[in-house]
């Protein structure tokens, strides 16, 4: 029962009190309709005790002439009984003696009313018996009548208490159901909105239901608990800023500072290489800052953004410039791949950063080419980043996007683990998307940024078509 | 060399000049806007290093108030990376470089010594001929006190001839600042668009600036039109 959902017991339990209701109204109008019909069918018999009574005072026999007085022969009967259980004369359908040895004997003192079957009749007989007055007790009269009518009746009454009380329990169960359900409404508004609700951005707050209820305290309950956990979500988030923000300072002063030592010279060689070595680990704490503070930013929606059209080619072309180099030492190229009209909507800067994480993980984790293709697709433009490398797998897709995520625990490696998570910090900045992509071979992420203004993609085709460039011919 | 370093960071402050004086150049340190806008007006300074951040009044109203007094000493701002706010005002505001920090100390000096090759030339961010005044950043015109509303291509047209008072341009030297390559044949844009101008420029004031020069082209007046 307790696993049932809650709208489902609350009908049970309405259409459960419905049916208790209905059964003890039905149960008392039966019985009352019974008892009324049993009045009067005891008033008929009482007419033809009295008839009968009469005839025998007379000392006339009961004949054929009478027997009107007595009602129809074969619906009911009039006997004149000893107490022994011998028949002194029987008028109807019936031809054994009306009453048992028992109920003759108590006839035989007074009055009583019986209902027994008999054979000849097809149903139940009621039958009032009382000593022939003036005999002592030596006779008794008992007159009877089928309960055929009187049980039909009922039986009908029953049958259409049994139908109209099923219909009335469906509805009634129907009825509880829709209650429930818009009893359970604000429930559902709040579960809906609760689903959406993110902790960064516009301070949303959960619908409240008109009635001062259970489910409306239940709701500024969990608001406060919102309004709670978006205190400390941008106590953390401002913690992160403010931090990598003080950072930056300090940082710049040591760098500075270590330069100058190195350049005003007269160091051995040692010396040097220690001095360099931390220039360059400045170098690294210095974009860890940045970094840390970009996602921070992005959490609250404050990362700067200044986008405007910009052709994709020419990002991909500059990503490649910026790597082929290193990509070189290794042996592995970088492929472009991009019509030549695309336009995309972004921040240079932040794409730039972006495409360099990307190409970044695929030189120093993947293996093999790099291709960068890109495509229109129907939500915007969709950025492709391949190496033929072993791919992620399922363990480190699962959570390739968030913070100081590594392909080995090893901290040996280099990158703090915030690549993709910058990522996916920009493509959302931009209202875009950053996703893994599975793939038969290789490893693949997707970025997905708003497409550009259509105006600005076919003057660049136009230009295209001016330097006699071709579209999807790779560039490189 | 001797460079003013305008920083209120002591300890940057500090670790700069150090760098600085090492490589023997003298280097001079303000820590407000105020004192080191005093200090430039009063010293023959060959660079100026400012920090956009700092106590008073930002870099960017440093810039603007040296190159309102007619101070041309070059300037070189220190912004954080992804203040590329800062810079676009600062840059437009009279600064001619900038450097991200934390900087490359040699990347720091050859800029310097960069900048310090050009000398405090006149450099000022409002054009001015005659009455006639423009600022590339706002894209704004006026002449005397009215402002002139202009359309993208009017702009450009008028931007190119302010930069060149006095000379005469022809056909080709306007389309080439003025218009992409597409336009090359319909040379005779340039015709319409200077008639445009001279609507906007010259007829309402009862003025002519803009002179057709026969055979040649068309040429600025120095004193802005008479």
């Amino acid at each position: 029962m307790n696993r049932l959902p809650i709208r489902i017991r609350l009908t049970l339990a309405f259409a459960l009190a419905v049916v208790v209701v209905l059964a003890s109204a039905c149960g008392f109008v039966f019985v009352q309709m019974r008892s009324d019909m049993n009045d009067s069918i005891d008033g008929a018999l009482q007419t033809r005790m009295t008839a009968a009574i009469s005839l025998l005072d007379r000392g006339a026999a009961l004949g054929v002439s009478d027997a009107g007085l007595l009602g129809e022969r074969d619906e009911s009967l009039a006997q004149l009984l000893r107490p022994d259980g011998r028949m002194v004369f029987a008028l109807g359908a019936v031809h054994v003696a009306a009453l048992s040895g028992a109920d003759l004997r108590r006839a035989a003192r007074g009055p009583i009313v019986v209902e027994r079957r008999l054979p000849g009749f097809d149903d139940t007989a009621r039958i009032f018996a009382q000593p022939a007055p003036g005999r002592d007790g030596r006779l008794v009269v008992a007159v009877g009548e089928a309960l055929t009518d009187r049980n039909e009746a009922l039986s009908a009454l029953v049958r259409a208490f049994v139908v109209a009380g099923s219909i009335a329990v469906v509805l009634a169960s129907l009825v509880g159901y829709a209650l429930a359900t818009v009893g359970l409404r604000p429930v559902d508004t709040m579960r809906r909105r609760a689903a959406a609700i993110s902790l960064s951005g516009e301070p949303e707050r959960l619908p409240l239901g008109p009635a001062r209820d259970e489910i409306r305290r239940l709701g500024e309950t969990l608001n406060e608990m919102l309004d709670r956990l978006r205190r400390s979500f941008e106590r953390e988030r401002r913690f992160v800023a403010d931090a990598s923000h003080e950072l930056r300072s300090p940082i710049a002063v040591i760098k500075t500072e270590l330069e100058g030592v190195l350049r005003r010279g007269g160091l051995g060689g040692e010396q040097r290489e220690a001095l360099a070595a931390a220039v360059e680990e400045c170098d690294r704490l210095a974009a860890l800052a940045e970094d840390l503070l970009v996602l921070a930013r992005s959490a609250d929606g404050r990362l700067p953004m200044r986008p405007e059209p910009l052709p994709v080619a020419g990002l991909l072309v500059g990503a490649r410039h910026r790597f082929v180099d290193r990509a070189a030492e290794r042996g592995r190229a970088i492929h472009v791949e991009a019509p030549g009209d695309l336009v995309v909507m972004a921040d240079e800067l932040r794409i730039r950063q972006a495409l360099a994480n990307l190409v970044d993980n695929a030189i120093r984790h993947g293996d093999g080419d790099i291709d960068l293709r890109a495509r229109a697709a129907p939500d915007g433009v969709e950025i492709d980043v391949t190496d033929q490398g072993d791919g992620f797998g399922p363990d480190l897709a699962a959570r390739a996007f968030e913070r100081f995520t590594r392909a080995s625990e090893s901290r040996s490696g280099d990158g703090a683990g915030l690549g993709l998570a910058i990522v996916l910090a920009i493509a959302a900045g931009h209202g875009g998307g950053a996703a893994i992509v599975e793939g038969p071979r290789g490893t693949t992420v997707r970025l997905t940024l708003p497409a550009g203004p259509p105006e600005h993609a076919a003057a660049l085709a136009a230009a295209d078509a001016n330097t006699a460039a071709r579209s999807q011919v790779p560039l490189i | 060399m001797r460079v003013l370093l305008v920083e209120d960071e002591l300890r940057m402050a500090a670790a700069i000049s150090r760098a600085l004086r090492a490589e023997g150049i003298v280097a001079d340190v303000a820590n407000t806007g105020t004192r080191g806008v005093a200090m430039a007006h009063g010293e023959q300074y060959d660079v100026l290093i400012l920090d956009v951040m700092l106590p008073d009044f930002d870099g960017v109203e440093v810039c603007r108030r040296l190159r309102r007094d007619n101070v041309w000493v070059p300037i070189i701002m220190l912004t954080a990376r992804d203040a590329i706010e800062d810079r676009v005002r600062g840059l437009d505001q009279g600064a001619d470089d900038y450097v991200t920090k934390p900087f490359s100390l040699a990347e720091l000096l050859a800029r310097l010594r960069a900048l310090a090759r050009r000398g405090p030339v006149a450099r000022p961010t409002v054009l001015e001929v005659g009455g006639l005044r423009l600022d590339p950043a706002t894209r704004q015109v006026w002449r005397d006190d009215v402002e002139i509303v202009l359309s993208a291509r009017e702009f450009s047209l008028l931007e190119t001839f302010m930069r060149r008072p006095g000379q005469v341009l022809s056909h080709l030297q306007l389309l080439d600042a003025a218009w992409d390559l597409g336009y090359e044949q319909r040379s005779n844009v340039v015709e319409v668009y200077i008639r445009y101008l001279r609507e906007k420029v010259d007829r309402p004031f009862g003025l002519k600036s803009i002179e057709t020069v026969r055979g040649f082209g068309y040429r600025l007046r120095r004193d802005g039109g008479a």
